[in-house]
């Protein structure tokens, strides 16, 4: 037959060959064991990565058009930046995705602007800081409220870098994956995306957020701790 | 490859974005789930593909919403994961189905086996030549035809259709060396 032997076949199986091109090949599968193998093969790769198909996660949908919705409100995506620019906003952006995802899920999910309460799911939350914070002034970025009280965040530059600086009267509670850095859970430090968070919440809860290393941020942490 | 324009959607149009795209959120979901590390992972990449795609909205030219969007899903992956070494890799068991709720042992056991074939299979994707894998991912999870995929990778309809059929028989070989996929 014409053709490489993996082209014929998926060409079959694409549904390529005409009609008599088609009954031709299916003839010679019947007498060539490769080409046959070769089609149960496809079948049956095809057939179990079909298996893999699923929804998406609850929520993911609402995050995403909370983050459309959300644009339009004045805050918009940040200008279009160029290689090295748009990878320091990407760890800013992520700095702040962590953070949030740390604070919100201890302050227990609940975003105010001014008196209208937003949304709960911290996933969204993050979603809402990073729209509201990539204005490109340092500052506070929004403040969130939840049981134990408010917290708030600040954004602000050391040496070139985005730092996330968030504070709380309550405690941050450590969370998944995090390193406690003494024999207790405070401080503590974790790992997100690039993104170094280190908290110390003793004498006063502060968490801190960038793409530097856990040294370095514990130095710049107690700064700030200090400056309460 | 798809064309981006820079300019964010204009003002009230987050609507027409969220009309044209929310219906392929779970395929945008499928795609990201393969491309990325992990489930957590691959929650990041979904958005940040509707987090490019609202910026360049008006300017994917005259494809289809779907191909538009599997392919920016695509490029963020191999953007993200080329810069830090990272391609998904699967070790063991990943179990993402809730197993909560089952009244009998047969369909905890059945859930078990089915968990177990799931986690075969990626794990056998995610060993793939990175052609095959993504035109596997894109044609047979995310459901775009062969034309479309060419157009989306800037290759023949014919190479991508020969890397499909050599992956899926890489994928059938691995699941019969493991004991799974004959028939089922």
């Amino acid at each position: 037959m014409a053709g490489e032997p993996v082209d014929r076949v998926a060409a079959y199986l694409a549904g390529d060959l005409d009609p008599e091109a088609a009954g031709v090949f299916e003839a010679h599968l019947l007498e060539c064991d490769a080409c046959w193998a070769a089609v149960r093969a496809d079948r049956v790769g095809r057939a179990a990565v079909e298996k893999l198909r699923e929804v998406a996660p609850a929520g993911l949908a609402d995050r995403i058009r909370a983050m459309v919705e959300l644009s339009d409100d004045g805050n918009r995506f940040p200008a279009p930046l160029r290689s090295g620019r748009r990878a320091r906003l990407r760890g800013f952006a992520m700095a702040g995705l962590a953070v949030v995802v740390a604070a919100a899920a201890f302050a227990g999910g609940k975003v105010e602007f001014g008196n209208r309460a937003v949304v709960r799911d911290p996933q969204i939350i993050v979603q809402l800081v990073y729209l509201a914070g990539h204005a490109g002034h340092d500052g506070p970025i929004v403040g969130a409220s939840g049981d134990r009280g408010g917290f708030s965040m600040s954004r602000m530059t050391a040496a070139g870098v985005p730092v996330i600086v968030a504070r709380s009267p309550a405690a941050f509670a450590m969370p998944d994956r995090a390193v406690p850095m003494t024999s207790t859970d405070d401080p503590w430090v974790a790992r997100r995306g690039g993104v170094t968070l280190v908290c110390l919440n003793t004498p006063h809860p502060i968490l801190v957020a960038a793409a530097l290393p856990a040294e370095r941020l514990e130095v710049l942490a107690r700064q700030f701790e200090q400056t309460t | 490859m798809v064309a981006m324009n820079d300019s964010p959607a204009g003002d009230g149009s987050h609507q027409a974005f969220l009309d044209a795209t929310m219906p392929h959120v779970d395929a945008v979901w499928c795609v990201a789930r393969r491309m990325a590390p992990d489930r957590s992972a691959a929650e990041d990449l979904a958005q940040e593909t509707f987090l490019l795609a609202y910026r360049g909205f008006g300017g994917q030219g005259s494809g289809g919403v779907r191909p538009w969007l599997v392919a920016i899903c695509v490029n963020a992956a191999r953007s993200q994961y080329r810069q830090s070494s990272r391609r998904p890799q699967l070790t063991g068991w990943q179990f993402d189905a809730d197993p909560t709720g089952r009244e009998s042992g047969d369909e905890v056991a059945e859930a078990a086996m089915a968990e177990i074939e799931r986690s075969a299979v990626a794990r056998a994707l995610a060993d793939l030549p990175e052609e095959q894998r993504v035109a596997i991912v894109m044609m047979d999870l995310a459901g775009l035809t062969a034309a479309e995929t060419a157009e989306s990778l800037g290759v023949p309809r014919g190479t991508i259709l020969a890397r499909v059929h050599r992956g899926r028989r890489r994928l059938a070989a691995a699941l019969e060396r493991e004991g799974l996929g004959r028939g089922r």
